[in-house]
């Protein structure tokens, strides 16, 4: 298999994320919500929570955890992107949390590891 | 996953236990030092993963917490690198944390995970002997820390040697301690036999060696006095172990104590007079010591005392009151010792030939004024014993070397010293000496016989000397007396006394 741009690695990772979050009893809701700060990749809901999912996916291991690249900058979008969402939708007192599911694929783009971090930043 | 580590801390003299708890708990990959940590503490991060990874072992991306505890006390130094790794290591279940009870860790760490010194190996293992089995450290701190019998000490090259120890897979041999402490004599080249005349100077440093009195030499350039100076520690004893462990504490804080064990030779410190105030006194924000305290059981010899800055002089004032010096900075206060001989020398003005017979001075009263004053009277005040060094002449110059060798002189300064320790004995270490006693001390044991009594009253009456200076002349006395070993002391030993107080005779002024 080809080379594959850095766009559809990460659309392969949210296909497999959502795949995985609907298998553990999550409803997406929305996906690629875009705001002025930036984009939430899924939003999901699960016993009442809103949940907003950030996925990270890599090719490669030979650096370390793609949890190491949510950045503290990054951790700021997530959060803003977040309320942003809330907002919009009346959501301001409801319960809801951020969760960060980060995905290693092998060089044929099948699932290698996947690592699911519930409540990752604080909102 | 939580693990407890055990490790240690020196600020200034004072060392104490600091328990390194880490916990390792899920969420995004974190890594937060909490407990008063310092800048070097914080950044032991970077160096803590690197060197986990590349000693093989995974470093997890996960939220990891470290508390140095107690959290009251500031924490300094990158000695905390080696205990936050293996705690790394045993939360992630590497090590199982019953293989560190009663383990002491300490050391630095480089990316490679090799082990780098840390400062203040034996102070921390001095004082905590009794808490702890064993204590790893880097190689390099092993010999200094192996003084210390009570704890076994493994002196360990890499992280991996460290976590195969603990593990039980290839264990370090403990480090020996050094066998039997022996003291070295001082012996940098030049014996009192190659000072050529200057008879009364020797003998005013041998009452200065045996009654720990500190020193003045006044005289023109080229008399010897630097000779003299530098001789005058093969005249002193060698230090017994609890002195060389006193000093090597300090140097030890110091980062000097490398790979050598004890300080066994009696330390010399002879700064330049560029010298700045916080290399004399010690300084830092997190003040290190300084020169006086690195001179601690030793001696500390200012050539060229007039051309010290005012304010490094001043410094020594202070510690040759008390022994100690007190560093006060933003974060805390330190004390650091520093008991030690002072020698200074100096020319009697500018020019240097003030007083010399034969060459004419060419300063003027106004700069010789301005030149003896930049040495001030509390400082002199300080200093028991003033000696003039003359110039030699050609029969003394082109004698063959005669004197006493310094190993003769020597053993009498160690028979007064031993005098000295009967005496004070009962009140306090046997490193004691005639100069320290107090007013109290010198009322019960400097009695004067009726002679004694009378010159010195005649002293203080016709040559102006000043009543400060009435407990040197005392003390200096007192010595003197205990180089013959008579209790009483008579008029020529208060006579001998005034001749080492030629500052109070006015010599100049």
């Amino acid at each position: 298999m080809g080379r594959r741009t850095n766009r559809e690695i990460g659309q392969l990772g949210e296909t497999i994320a959502r795949k995985y979050l609907i298998a553990k009893g999550f409803r997406i809701i929305d996906a690629n919500f875009r705001t002025p700060f930036g984009e939430i990749d899924l939003v999901a809901e699960k016993d009442t929570f809103t949940v907003f999912v950030e996925v990270k996916t890599r090719t490669s291991r030979e650096f370390d955890s793609p949890l190491y690249a949510i950045t503290a900058a990054k951790q700021k979008a997530i959060i803003a992107n977040s309320l942003v969402y809330l907002k919009k939708n009346g959501l301001c007192d409801a319960p809801a949390r951020i969760d960060i599911i980060a995905i290693d694929l092998d060089s044929n783009g099948d699932l290698k590891i996947l690592e699911y971090v519930k409540n990752a930043v604080e909102l | 996953m939580l693990s407890k580590v055990y490790s240690g801390c020196v600020t200034g003299m004072d060392p104490y236990s600091v328990d390194v708890e880490i916990d390792i708990s899920g969420g995004l990959p974190a890594f937060s030092v909490i407990g008063l940590p310092d800048a070097s503490i914080r950044e032991s991060r970077d160096r803590i993963r690197s060197a986990i990874k590349n000693s093989g072992f995974v470093f997890p991306a996960k939220k990891i917490t470290v508390n140095l505890s107690p959290a009251g006390i500031k924490k300094e130094g990158a000695g905390f690198d080696l205990p936050i790794a293996v705690g790394i290591l045993s939360a992630t279940n590497v090590i199982d944390p019953k293989d560190l009870d009663g383990t002491l860790l300490c050391g630095e760490l480089s990316l490679n995970g090799k082990l780098k010194p840390f400062r203040g190996a034996l102070p921390l293992a001095i004082s905590l002997k009794n808490k702890y089995r064993s204590f790893i450290v880097p190689k390099a701190n092993a010999a200094e820390a192996a003084n210390v019998k009570e704890m076994s000490i493994y002196g360990a090259a890499s992280l991996k040697d460290v976590v195969e120890h603990i593990k039980g897979i290839r264990r370090i041999t403990a480090e020996s301690p050094p066998p039997g402490y022996s003291t070295r004599i001082e012996d940098n080249g030049t014996d009192f036999m190659d000072v050529k005349g200057q008879e009364h100077v020797k003998r005013g440093l041998e009452v200065a060696a045996s009654g720990g009195h500190n020193i003045l030499l006044i005289g023109p350039p080229g008399a010897g006095k630097s000779m003299l100076a530098k001789a005058f520690p093969t005249i002193l004893p060698g230090l017994s172990r609890k002195e060389a462990l006193e000093t090597s504490k300090v140097y030890s804080m110091a980062g000097e104590l490398r790979d050598s064990g004890l300080i066994s030779r009696r330390p010399f410190r002879a700064p330049h007079h560029t010298i700045s105030y916080a290399a004399m006194a010690g300084g830092g924000s997190w003040p290190m010591p300084g020169e006086i305290s690195l001179a601690h059981n030793g001696i500390l010899f200012l050539d060229e005392l007039p051309e010290f800055r005012r304010d490094v002089i001043e410094t020594l004032r202070q510690p040759l009151e008390s022994g100690e010096i007190t560093i006060a900075r933003v974060q805390r206060s330190l004390k650091y010792p520093s008991r030690f001989i002072f020698i200074a020398a100096m020319n009697p003005c500018p020019c240097g030939y003030f007083t010399d017979p034969k060459k004419e001075c060419r300063c003027n009263p106004y700069q010789i004024q301005r030149y003896l004053s930049k040495i001030s009277g509390p400082l002199l005040d300080r200093i028991d014993i003033h000696l003039e060094v003359p110039c030699l002449n050609y029969k003394e110059l082109s004698s063959r070397r005669n004197g006493e060798t310094s190993g003769e002189i020597r053993k009498r300064v160690n028979r007064v010293i031993r005098v000295q320790a009967q005496r004070f004995n009962k009140k306090e270490s046997n490193t004691f000496r005639n100069t320290y006693m107090t007013a109290r001390d010198m009322e019960e044991y400097c009695p004067l016989t009726k002679d004694a009594e009378e010159i010195l009253k005649t002293a203080i009456l016709e040559l102006g000397i000043s009543a400060r200076a009435y407990d040197k002349i005392l003390k200096i006395s007192r010595t003197i007396a205990d180089m013959e070993e008579i209790t009483t002391i008579e008029a020529h030993h208060i006579a001998e006394a005034i001749g080492y107080r030629c500052l109070d005779r006015g010599l100049w002024t």
